[in-house]
């Protein structure tokens, strides 16, 4: 195998590590196996065509179920109620916040610079949430990242909408709607691996 | 295990994956080479689809792993080989009398001459 089909199978590997765990317990070597098979086989390029069309969905698709079946095997269901009342309260405030500081620093800075600073606030204001939440509840720092992202961001562009810049074009707002989205789902993940890591949280197996 | 009814038609994902499991056992990559030569290249799968609806299918019970190896020396262990199971026989088979209850009908219409849907007049 050549020096471009390991690389290949590095980066792979690297992209596996966004599935949830629990699938990649399971799947990981099979998938690394399948993908190692498919380049022995196929043209590199036809082989991460054929991945990066399936990826999105396929992660999605593997969280959501990875989300049901946490909810399925959660005993203590107010500590889960707790976690979603608080995400809710702390993305509505984020959603102030955000709206009210856009429209401070938009005239002062930019549009663009207004964005990029809003964009750092977003990441730390999410970052801090999720420590506090994935404290107690460890699957809410996922959903929690998730959805403060979202409404944050929702807040972000709706207050650029208007100011004559490319927000305005209906292919500006589709770049910013997938870019965030795609942000969201990706650090909401990589907040989730991190935090869980770095504060040893147990997972929902075992709550 | 729970084993799904379903009441509805198979996406088309799973019903190659049934098919290209019907006469033997075979591991992911064969499946997605098998699924993808039956549909003529319409079905193509990669590695996430494939075990995404492969664990699907474990938890419904259509499909089960099989841990004897057709050839264990010269074959990889990271490999899972799959098999079909009598639910997945049975839903195979629903299916494929779905399919051919629409095409008699299809036949009775004179949907299927050749020169496509007859125009409206």
């Amino acid at each position: 195998m050549n020096k471009i089909n390991n690389r290949s199978i590095g980066v792979y590997r690297l992209l596996l590590n966004f599935y949830p765990k629990s699938y990649l317990k399971e799947y990981r070597s099979p998938m690394g196996q399948t993908f190692r098979d498919m380049l022995k086989d196929n043209n590199i390029l036809k082989v991460w065509l054929r991945v990066a069309r399936e990826l999105p969905s396929s992660l999605v698709n593997e969280h959501m179920d990875s989300i049901n079946e946490g909810k399925m095997r959660v005993k203590d269901k107010k500590r889960l109620i707790i976690a979603i009342s608080i995400s809710f309260f702390c993305g509505i405030i984020g959603f102030c916040l955000a709206f009210y500081i856009g429209n401070w620093l938009m005239p002062v800075l930019g549009d663009e610079m207004a964005m990029l600073l809003m964009f750092v606030c977003v990441s730390i204001y999410n970052f801090i949430i999720c420590l506090a939440i994935g404290r107690f509840y460890s699957k809410s720092v996922w959903f929690t990242g998730f959805l403060i992202n979202i409404i944050v961001w929702a807040a972000l562009f709706g207050n650029l909408k208007g100011s004559g810049g490319f927000v305005d074009l209906w292919y500006g707002w589709l770049a910013l709607i997938v870019i965030a989205f795609t942000g969201s789902f990706i650090g909401s993940i990589i907040l989730r691996n991190k935090i869980s890591k770095v504060l040893n949280i147990k997972n929902d197996e075992n709550i | 295990m729970r084993q799904k009814q379903y009441s509805q038609t198979l996406t088309p994902s799973v019903f190659y994956i049934l098919l290209a499991l019907c006469d033997k056992e075979r591991h992911g990559y064969e499946v997605m080479k098998q699924a993808e030569h039956d549909s003529d290249g319409k079905i193509e799968m990669g590695p996430g689809t494939l075990y995404g609806n492969i664990k699907r299918m474990l938890t419904d019970g259509l499909i089960e792993e099989a841990y004897e190896r057709p050839d264990p020396l010269c074959d990889d262990e990271r490999r899972k080989y799959y098999r079909l199971t009598e639910h997945g026989r049975k839903q195979l088979s629903m299916e494929l009398e779905r399919y051919n209850n629409a095409i008699k009908l299809a036949k009775r219409k004179n949907l299927l001459s050749g020169m496509g849907l007859p125009q409206k007049l």
